[in-house]
């Protein structure tokens, strides 16, 4: 399954997103994403793929370009 | 975005507090100011080298807050050094960086326990990911009802009346008062060695009476007449009316009880907390006669509700069996978290301990 196929799983769990999920996507544009529902994204995504976020990621990760970019960067080191 | 975290100084408290209005959409009030430099910069738990709690900072404006209440605690006769979190705060758009907030209070390294008492889901769940687990479930308070009228009328206009108390009330019925006032004067014994002085200060009596006693209770928060003065006395004025009842036999202070009167807004309810108790533990007749003499000064006084909070299993149901009603206060969810491994054993055991300190201070922070 790919990074996006992936990611448009786990928006469609913790949001309900069912639209195309285009890479600036933010948490303007994706209704229902706040702080807890931030931390729920943040979890699913690190069981998906096995990681484990820092705190900085974390906040870093306020679209979905920049969790892909972190995404790589896990990818990168393995 | 660049934004800095640092540790909150008292020049910092004006706009932390039109912070939190902001975010709480309430109006700003100075005494805001005051009452958290009362709670972090006037505490005698605090210590230098622990901040009093973390600011989030863009461009000079403060976005974020997060207040680290010290106190010292004893579990089984062990001393601890515990911290709370209140206020936590966030500024809807900087709310992401509100996490470094809650990483910064769960790594901190000179504490032995951390704790954080609250109403809302979103601090919850954000300090359960920084490894915080949930205790506390058990029904906590007790609560004398006597004008059973003004207390449902309380309750249903909260709309929380799925509890036991609100059951039970439907079950007898409006108007019972006097029923209840006759149903809670049997069980209590009175004992008249002990009597009971109202003082307005504690003195280092009761530092004695904590240090004779503390390893009657499985976890106790340090009770010393600094602290006590600080948190009941000398606090700005939110709680009308504290009274301090003092417990003697044969001239030794054998007991206390602090009450303090709670203004709810939007509600003509007289509603008086008992917001401490403690005493000789192997002498069981003092809390039954300051719980007397509790109940007949609130009476007099014209209360709708005597209610008794986060106070050992034990003299719940002694107050339960003497007439007083369960209340659930798990709408209040208690977690904690030690960094310690050597700890760690105990802090998961919490949950059948009285850890949640009687003075009140689980409710009494925000």
């Amino acid at each position: 399954m790919s990074l996006s196929q992936s990611l448009s799983d786990i928006f469609r769990e913790v949001f309900n997103f069912k639209g195309e999920l285009e890479d600036d996507l933010n948490p303007s544009s994706v209704p229902g994403w706040d702080s807890v529902a931030h931390i729920a994204m943040v979890e699913a995504i690190e069981s998906h793929f096995d990681v484990r976020f820092t705190t900085e990621e974390m906040v870093e990760m306020t679209s979905v370009k920049k969790i892909k970019d972190v995404l790589k960067h896990y990818n990168n080191k393995s | 975005m660049d934004i800095d975290i640092l540790e909150v100084t008292e020049k910092d408290l004006l706009e932390v507090s039109k912070l939190i209005s902001l975010v709480f959409n309430k109006p700003f009030r100075a005494n805001n100011v005051e009452k958290l430099r009362w709670m972090l910069f006037s505490n005698p738990d605090a210590d230098e080298n622990i901040p009093k709690g973390w600011i989030l900072k863009d461009q000079n404006v403060v976005v974020g807050f997060l207040a680290n209440v010290i106190r010292r605690m004893s579990f089984f006769g062990q001393d601890f050094l515990v911290a709370y979190t209140s206020n936590y705060v966030v500024d809807q758009s900087h709310r992401f960086h509100g996490l470094k907030l809650a990483e910064v209070f769960m790594n901190q390294d000179k504490i032995n326990f951390l704790l954080c008492s609250s109403g809302s889901d979103n601090s919850i769940k954000i300090l359960k990911r920084f490894g915080a687990h949930q205790i506390m479930e058990a029904d906590r308070a007790a609560v004398f009802i006597f004008n059973s009228a003004s207390v449902m009328s309380y309750y249903l206009k909260k709309k929380n009346y799925t509890n036991e108390l609100l059951n039970a009330l439907l079950r007898k019925g409006f108007g019972f008062g006097n029923w209840f006032k006759r149903s809670f004067q049997r069980k209590l014994v009175w004992d008249d060695t002990i009597t009971i002085k109202k003082v307005m200060r504690f003195n280092d009596k009761v530092n004695q009476l904590y240090e004779k006693n503390r390893l009657y209770n499985k976890v106790t928060s340090y009770r010393d007449s600094k602290r006590l003065n600080w948190l009941f006395v000398d606090g700005p004025i939110e709680r009308s009316n504290t009274l301090i009842f003092n417990a003697y036999k044969e001239n030794n202070l054998c007991g206390y009880a602090v009450t303090q009167d709670r203004n709810i807004n939007g509600s003509n309810l007289k509603y008086r907390n008992v917001r401490d108790i403690f005493y000789e533990r192997d002498n069981p007749l003092v809390f039954d006669v300051l719980v007397k003499k509790l109940l007949k000064e609130s009476l007099e006084d014209g209360m709708d509700c005597l209610e008794f909070y986060n106070i050992p299993n034990d003299l719940i149901s002694r107050l339960i069996s003497a007439g007083a009603w369960r209340r659930n206060l798990s709408e209040n969810p208690f977690l904690i978290y030690s960094r310690n491994k050597a700890y760690s054993n105990l802090a998961n055991q919490a949950s059948k301990w009285y850890l949640v300190p009687s003075d009140g201070d689980g409710g009494g922070w925000s």
